[in-house]
């Protein structure tokens, strides 16, 4: 009777034209708060309708990839218009809601967590780009309906610019922001990043997540160099621009999310080459001046980088921000020619939300599409009736178990489908020059990435279990010890937990064991993944982490490792043993195999405030080592005990605070308790080793 | 000759030039009452109960690891210091002091090997204790030396001299205690022939140059921190033309452990900031030599 009531209650609201509105407003209410009952979404609806805050744009159209070209259209003709700065225009509107006819592409996946291509704004403007796009057309019928779409996207941009010119004349101000960009192409640093801050405006305004900036020192280089050259601006000029470019960035943190408050995926990728360095410090200067979490910095890390990069990030890092993340060009772009990018865009890598490699303005790469965790086969392993003479028919038999999990996972995510979106296939190579939409493959790249879930907590249960094979003599007796502890969560046996967690767990000690165990893991995904395809005609690639440990963590059984049901599984790569110093994790962390596995290798750690401050010249020598011995990427949270402690019982007192949570960087206040409490336990594990 | 080591620490900061890895060696020569590392006195094994960490002591009705009678024996009588297997995973107990033969020691430092080999610039690997120099070392540095790793040594110089003499060589950079800087008061406080002192460190003056040794001054009350003693110290930096000091206070850190093993604690009244500052003032105008304050955090 219910699913009958639910059928037709869905029917209805596809007929209403409501379909797509309200997955929106849903996803709106998920932001404002993460506690919505039927009833709250319901006044809270009512008070949306009135608020004036939310508009609607109605759509009908059957062919797909012009309604989305129309609803942008209509988004741009009903956006709010609002200036918040006097000398950048930037104004998303994350309130629109379409009501349109329903199609199965309402059904598909919205794209996200990509990084355009702001370049071919900047060097041509919306007049070079309709050019480009008029050559194209006629050419070939079947993609007459692409172009079509793009230049009724290129209309409604041009709609969008004489709107707020229009309100610009209406309150009288003095001047045009958008006078010269982005219609024409940019000239100066300023009309660069005014650019830039066009196009991402509109990204976020037609329901964009997750919106990279990428490399924007290399972007912005020449048109700053030549301002600075010709003396038209200052470099204290410059500063404030940047400054205030932060800052529109920052402002909506809480509608860009998408999780946690912070999740924007607002990256900016800098260095990579000396070439930009003054910019590069530049854009330093100003985080470290503003002190915000978001947008937050991406820091790729190359050969012979100057010490003053390497000071500066560690003065930004020490005041406690959660960035720059660092990224090991060396090791990060090896990995992505070996995988097949071609050497020219691997150089010119840039990262999804949090760290997965792609290549900027090139990618479609969704590299957060899926999810492995490793434990999942072995909590199922444990849970069967298998019998095993040895540890090692166990071992491979969880080999086996998760072969199967990995080729379940790509079934699954096989049957995704992506929306098309003419507005940001204008911006992603080749899509204008193939005539495709980013949904059908028109990008140059395609790949999808998969993230992984406790594989430090398999490798060290595995080790454990094999202990426990070794010392029971008898496997029966073993494995029904094992099965004890995991079925009565380690009820009898506390004291196990620490023996585990202090003594026997291997992964991020130096030890040969758990080096290759994690390989072995690895490369057993790759087998099967190496020859499978998505949809689009990319391949598969894996990393270390996933932002999932919270959350997958709960429904997950008692691990041999110490960890009890529900717990969180461990974050990224991070030590697992009590007994583990820096050093020695970060030669640990740099024996595993990043060229086959590089889709994220984040080594997390957590250091005392007042030390990195004290020794800042001893951790930089340490950090710049690890980088030379094969370290991948590197994530710190820099934390103070006593202010951690305060600001939980006290968020008023602190609400500048920042942390660094999963892949970003975010204020206290803004995240949920239970990460609050992680951070917290695994501050002491790391710095008092308080087990 | 092996070796016996209490505790390989890794990522230290504060024990030479750069990053280091701390080897921990058992057994000193004299006795300062401010030691922080009591387990290192003794040059033999010794077993340990963390009374902290202890889960029965904190209310469980029996412990866990094993049966607290046989612990308790364990700790006041002759042992032998093979731990069962219950005893092997409790938080609480332990061994301070484990030998090493030069092959388990190699082993034992492998990922320090990957870290710090080549780059001497970086850190090393620091031998610290007790009095690391009581030990024939010569072997175990010249390891080190052979995989291109910076080494230092933590000592008080309290040692025949014949024993510095036989590892010098391989010693990169000396941290050396100064303690008591007068003869009978040396022995009457910390058991100390302060003349052995005198020509050990002459002998490293000829043999080493300045840059590489490294002093290091803990201010202590009613010890080290009084008007005699720092008049004697100001003598002593000026006669050797010492270069640079780092001075520091006294703390109370290794209380539990003095507890661990059996032996009484009498708690130190830390030096204050203002009196480092006014001792730092003080040795700068009348010596030579520039002073470093090293805050505990």
């Amino acid at each position: 009777m219910k699913r009958i009531l639910k059928k037709t209650i869905i029917k209805l609201i596809k007929l209403l034209f409501l379909y797509r509105g309200l997955v929106k407003i849903k996803r709106l209410f998920e932001k404002e708060s993460r506690d919505f009952s039927y009833y709250r979404m319901f006044n809270r609806f009512i008070k949306y309708m009135f608020s004036g805050k939310v508009k609607f744009c109605f759509v009908y159209e059957k062919n797909h990839v012009i309604k989305e070209a129309k609803i942008f259209h209509s988004y741009l003709i009903n956006s709010n218009i609002k200036f918040e700065d006097d000398i950048f225009f930037y104004s998303p509107d994350f309130f629109l809601v379409p009501i349109t006819n329903y199609t199965e592409s309402d059904k598909m996946a919205t794209t996200g967590n990509i990084t355009v291509n702001y370049e071919y704004l900047l060097n041509n403007g919306i007049y070079g780009i309709e050019s480009d796009i008029k050559k194209l057309i006629g050419r070939e019928k079947n993609k007459n309906d692409f172009y079509n779409a793009i230049l009724i996207v290129l209309d409604g941009i041009k709609k969008y610019v004489d709107r707020v010119k229009e309100v610009e004349r209406r309150e009288g101000k003095s001047q045009t922001f958008l006078r010269d960009v982005p219609l024409n192409k940019a000239r100066t640093f300023k009309e660069a990043l005014q650019s830039i801050l066009f196009l991402n405006s509109l990204i976020w305004t037609y329901d964009g997540y997750l919106v990279g900036l990428g490399r924007l020192d290399k972007l912005l280089f020449e048109y700053f160099q030549r301002d600075i050259n010709n003396g038209t601006i200052t470099r204290k000029e410059a500063l404030e621009m940047l400054k205030r470019f932060l800052i529109l960035l920052h402002k909506d943190y809480v509608y860009k999310s998408n999780t946690i408050k912070g999740d924007t995926g607002q990256v900016i990728v800098l260095g990579g080459e000396e070439k930009y360095l003054e910019l590069t410090e530049l854009f330093m200067d100003a985080f470290l001046e503003l002190k915000i979490p978001d947008p937050k910095i991406v820091l790729r890390v190359f050969n012979g980088m100057s010490k003053k990069i390497w000071e500066k990030s560690i003065s930004i890092i020490s005041s406690g921000m959660g960035y720059p993340l660092f990224s090991n060009d060396n090791k990060v772009i090896k990995s992505m020619i070996a995988f097949g990018y071609n050497e020219e865009d691997a150089y010119n890598y840039s990262v999804s939300a949090c760290w997965e490699p792609l290549v900027e303005g090139c990618s479609f790469d969704q590299n957060n599409v899926g999810q492995i965790i490793f434990t999942d086969s072995l909590s199922e392993l444990i849970k069967s009736d298998e019998k095993f003479e040895t540890y090692e028919s166990f071992e491979k038999m969880y080999l086996l178990f998760l072969k199967n999990q990995v080729k379940g996972l790509i079934d699954k995510i096989n049957m995704i489908r992506y929306r098309p979106n003419p507005f940001l296939s204008i911006f992603i190579k080749d899509c204008v020059e193939k005539g495709k939409d980013l949904s059908e493959g028109g990008a140059r790249y395609n790949n999808y990435g998969i993230l992984t879930l406790g594989l430090s907590n398999t490798v060290n249960s595995l080790e454990n279990i094999k202990k426990i094979f070794l010392e029971k003599k008898d496997p029966k007796d073993a494995i029904s010890y094992i099965r004890s502890i995991v079925f009565k969560n380690y009820e009898g046996n506390k004291e196990l937990i620490k023996e585990f967690k202090n003594k026997l767990n291997i992964f991020g000690k130096y030890d040969e064991e758990g080096i290759n165990l994690s390989n072995l893991l690895i490369e057993t995904c790759n087998e099967v993944l190496k020859d499978k395809f998505n949809y689009l005609g990319g391949r598969y690639k894996i990393g270390y982490s996933s932002p999932n440990f919270v959350n997958s963590g709960k429904d997950i059984e008692a691990t041999l490792d110490g960890r009890l049901k529900g717990e969180p599984l461990d974050v990224h790569i991070s030590i697992t043993n009590s007994n583990s110093e820096l050093t020695e994790f970060f030669v640990f962390s740099s024996g595993l195999d990043y060229l086959n596995c590089f889709n994220g290798g984040v080594s997390d750690i957590i250091i005392e405030k007042d030390k990195i401050k004290k020794y800042s010249e001893k951790y930089l020598k340490v950090f710049e080592r690890f980088f030379e011995i094969g370290g991948f990427q590197l994530q710190i949270n820099v934390l103070n005990y006593d202010e951690l402690i305060k600001a939980i019982r006290n968020p008023e007192l602190y609400p500048d605070l920042i942390v660094r949570v999963w892949g970003f960087s975010a204020y206290l206040k803004d995240i949920p308790e239970e990460y609050k409490e992680l951070l917290v336990k695994r501050y002491l594990e790391y710095e008092h080793n308080n087990n | 000759m092996s070796i016996t080591i209490t505790k390989i620490q890794r990522f230290c900061l504060d024990d030479g030039p750069g990053v280091r890895t701390t080897i921990f060696l058992k057994g000193c020569n004299i006795r300062c009452p401010w030691c922080c590392n009591p387990e290192n006195l003794s040059y033999k094994k010794q077993i340990y109960y963390l009374k902290e960490k202890c889960i029965y002591d904190k209310g469980f009705e029996r412990c866990v690891f094993g049966d607290f009678k046989y612990l308790e024996k364990c700790l006041t009588e002759e042992y032998d210091y093979e731990l069962s297997r219950e005893l092997r995973y409790c938080p609480a107990i332990g061994i301070y002091g484990e030998e090493f033969d030069l092959d388990d020691f190699l082993k034992g430092i492998e990922p320090d090997i990957v870290f710090f080999s080549g780059k001497e610039e970086l850190g090393g690997i620091t031998f610290s204790g007790g009095e690391p120099l009581s030990y024939d070392l010569s072997e175990y540095l010249k390891g080190i030396k052979n995989k291109k790793i910076n080494t230092c040594v933590e000592t008080s110089l309290y040692l025949e001299t014949e024993k510095l003499k036989d590892n010098i060589k391989f010693i990169d950079n000396f941290i050396i205690d100064l303690k008591i800087l007068e003869e009978a008061k040396a022995k009457e406080l910390i058991k100390g022939n302060y003349n052995i002192f005198i020509r050990n460190l002459e002998e490293l003056l000829r043999f080493k140059n300045s840059n590489n040794l490294f002093f290091r001054f803990c201010a202590v009350n009613g010890f080290t921190y009084t008007d005699s003693n720092i008049k004697h110290l100001l003598n002593f930096l000026n006669r050797y033309d010492i270069r640079e000091i780092e001075i520091f206070s006294v703390h109370n850190l290794g209380k539990s452990k003095y507890l661990s093993i059996g032996l009484s604690y009498n708690e130190f009244q830390p030096i204050t900031d203002k009196e480092l500052d006014d001792l730092k003032r003080k040795i700068e105008a009348e010596t030579k030599t520039s002073v470093k304050i090293n805050k505990i955090i």
